[in-house]
């Protein structure tokens, strides 16, 4: 009897086996190609994204690459010169070149939004795998800290930080780290909850895995859609929070351009220059706009769970 | 219900005296000597005798353990303590903000409310119409326009399209309400847009699970109007989600009033936040930030209550 079970058993598991091989691998490429598919918009905002990233790379990295240098103010003859040929979005209040500033602005956006959004959810996704995994007095302490940091809007919590540390690129990236934990560590530790529950975590744990290779090897690879999703989806609100700092004249110091400090100065000339208030603004919608929707198209491709948060 | 109260309450005070101690390490541990920040501010240099002097007026010379419980204490008093940047009480200042901002934010969420509603009830009831389409693009381009955008974004349509802009500027309520109502709206809307367009989508993904519920189809089967069938089944019954969104959109509008108080020159509690950070005035953004965030705390307790006063459900579960 016993011989005869293996027997259908291991015939069982060859017909899965021929299944899955009958079903080619997709590589890398046809990946993506099925995602533009589905989801043309995600994929036309992924190009949005990247050409901006390109943009902040080649501005910071290739000098002269700018019709005119940023800060320079005789780029132009005439201040408050509206968009036309030879000086395409126009000149500002000191003559310079707004769409040289526009294109530089994108590297403190990126650079701010990047760094911090990447240090940020990696750590938030250990601590909320961490958290969840060891549970006990250690979950409900980071759960209660976690639901004291909420209490705070983003901004006002940004604004105490940055007064405490000083305005600089680095020091906005530690007031969103800060802003950014609580959010990633809640979504990531429910989400653990659930998949330390399921079979073959108990099954990890039943042949005598340790808890380290559980949560690297069964339970890491398990959040990775949910990472990436949070990624993309706080990579918007990092580079808004960033701006509105800049707006506010308290982030980056102002004699570096970026997109929020070129809009206080546009808010100040409405009346007369519209252009100067309009194209920073455009500039901030239109990337968070293609991240939020790169984000939705990516968490209906990767993470369906987590669709209607 | 009281036992859920009871459970909820038990909640609160732990997140409340946990986010005191974080706006107390953040703002008083980090920042070092309060002392030597405000001596070394002037050019004029300063004796050790009268640093000495000053950590003790502060009362920066005594343990940490101590003055997180004086500064608790003054707290619950209303006491913020000594502004470093007027001299006087922060109490004094924050008290005529405070009032400004909370009528900029009710104006703000009730316009998105009652806007954000209708809209996203339209929009459930006729899924793939002309309106269905209009409201959702119009809710995804309201999510992802940064507040202060849309602010600027109206002030310019306003001035280019009429030739006209309301007096930027605040009226005190009390004199002059007309005046009053006319500067905030324009505020109060931009403050209001991403919540509005929040607000429309759940109103419109909640309205449309509970389109599909069984009592809905009996209310139909019995030959009750669609009108009533809608708002007596469905709107009532999609009305929860819709406030408990409400209700945690409140607090973040919040952070938003920073940026409009400073685009419309409104003087709340945001632009004091603001100035007080140019004149690194520790106790008001201290203050301040206490403030906000201990208010949204108890918000979420008074949603989190009526939630579960409204919808047995929750209670029990």
């Amino acid at each position: 009897m016993t011989t005869t079970n293996t027997g259908q058993g291991l015939a069982a598991v060859d017909a899965d086996a021929q299944l899955l091989e009958m079903r080619p691998r997709q590589t890398q490429v046809q990946k993506i190609v099925a995602f533009s598919r589905t989801k043309p918009l995600g994929a036309i905002s992924a190009v949005i994204i990247l050409l901006t990233i390109l943009a902040a790379v080649v501005s910071y990295a290739v000098p002269g690459v700018l019709p005119h240098d940023p800060l320079d103010v005789r780029a132009h003859e005439e201040k408050y010169l509206p968009p036309q040929p030879g000086a395409w979005l126009g000149s500002d209040h000191l003559g310079r070149d707004e769409l040289s500033r526009l294109i530089a602005g994108s590297q403190i956006s990126i650079y701010v939004g990047l760094l911090s959004v990447g240090i940020g959810v990696t750590l938030g996704a250990l601590i909320g795998i961490l958290s969840a995994y060891i549970g006990g007095v250690v979950d409900l302490a980071i759960q209660r800290i976690v639901d004291a940091m909420m209490a705070f809007p983003p901004i006002i919590l940004a604004l105490g930080l940055v007064a405490v540390l000083g305005g600089s690129a680095n020091n906005v990236i530690m007031a969103l780290l800060v802003i950014l934990l609580p959010g990633t560590i809640r979504v990531i530790r429910s989400q653990v909850l659930s998949i330390k529950e399921l079979d073959y975590t108990l099954a990890a744990t039943a042949i005598g895995a340790g808890s380290i290779r559980i949560m690297l090897r069964h339970i890491l690879p398990n959040v990775i859609a949910s990472y990436i999703v949070l990624g993309t989806i706080t990579l918007g609100f990092a580079i808004i929070i960033e701006a509105s700092l800049s707006f506010l004249g308290v982030g980056v110091p102002p004699d570096i351009p970026t997109w929020g400090g070129m809009l206080t100065r546009g808010t100040e000339e409405i009346r007369i220059a519209w252009w100067l208030a309009v194209f920073p603004g455009i500039a901030i919608s239109v990337v968070v706009f293609a991240i939020n929707f790169l984000g939705d198209a990516l968490r209906d491709t990767l993470d369906p769970r987590l669709r209607g948060r | 219900m009281r036992q859920y109260a009871i459970k909820r309450i038990g909640l609160f005070i732990p997140t409340v005296l946990l986010v005191t101690v974080i706006v107390f390490v953040v703002m008083r541990l980090i920042p070092g000597d309060p002392a030597l920040a405000i001596l070394s501010a002037d050019d004029a240099g300063y004796t050790q005798e009268e640093l000495q002097l000053l950590r003790e007026e502060l009362g920066t010379d005594r343990p940490i353990v101590v003055q997180y419980v004086e500064w608790m204490g003054g707290l619950l008093r209303g006491d913020f303590g000594t502004s470093y940047w007027w001299g006087g009480p922060v109490m004094e200042r924050l008290g005529e903000r405070i009032p400004v901002t909370i009528e900029l934010a009710i104006l703000g969420i009730g316009l998105a409310v009652v806007c954000a509603v209708p809209l996203g009830v339209l929009s459930a009831i006729k899924p793939d119409s002309p309106i269905d389409y209009l409201s959702r693009i119009f809710t995804l381009v309201g999510i992802s326009i940064p507040t202060f955008f849309s602010g600027i974004l109206l002030t310019l349509i306003l001035i280019r399209a009429f030739g006209w802009l309301p007096p930027l500027g605040y009226a005190d309520i009390w004199e002059d309400p007309w005046a009053n109502v006319k500067q905030l709206m324009l505020p109060a809307l931009a403050l209001g847009f991403y919540d509005m367009a929040f607000i429309a989508r759940v109103t419109r993904s909640s309205m449309m699970e509970i389109l599909r519920e069984d009592y809905m189809r009996t209310a139909r089967a019995k030959g009750l109007a669609e009108r009533l069938v809608l708002s007596r089944h469905g709107l009532k019954n999609a009305v929860l989600p819709i406030l408990t969104i409400s209700g945690w959109q409140f607090g973040r509008l919040f952070g938003g009033t920073v940026v409009i108080e400073k685009i419309f020159l409104i003087p709340g509690v945001g632009q004091l936040l603001i100035d007080a950070v140019y004149q690194r005035d520790f106790p008001t953004i201290q203050a301040v930030i206490v403030i906000v965030a201990l208010s949204i705390v108890a918000i979420n307790l008074l949603v989190d209550l009526l939630y579960g006063w409204l919808d047995p459900r929750i209670r029990y579960a």
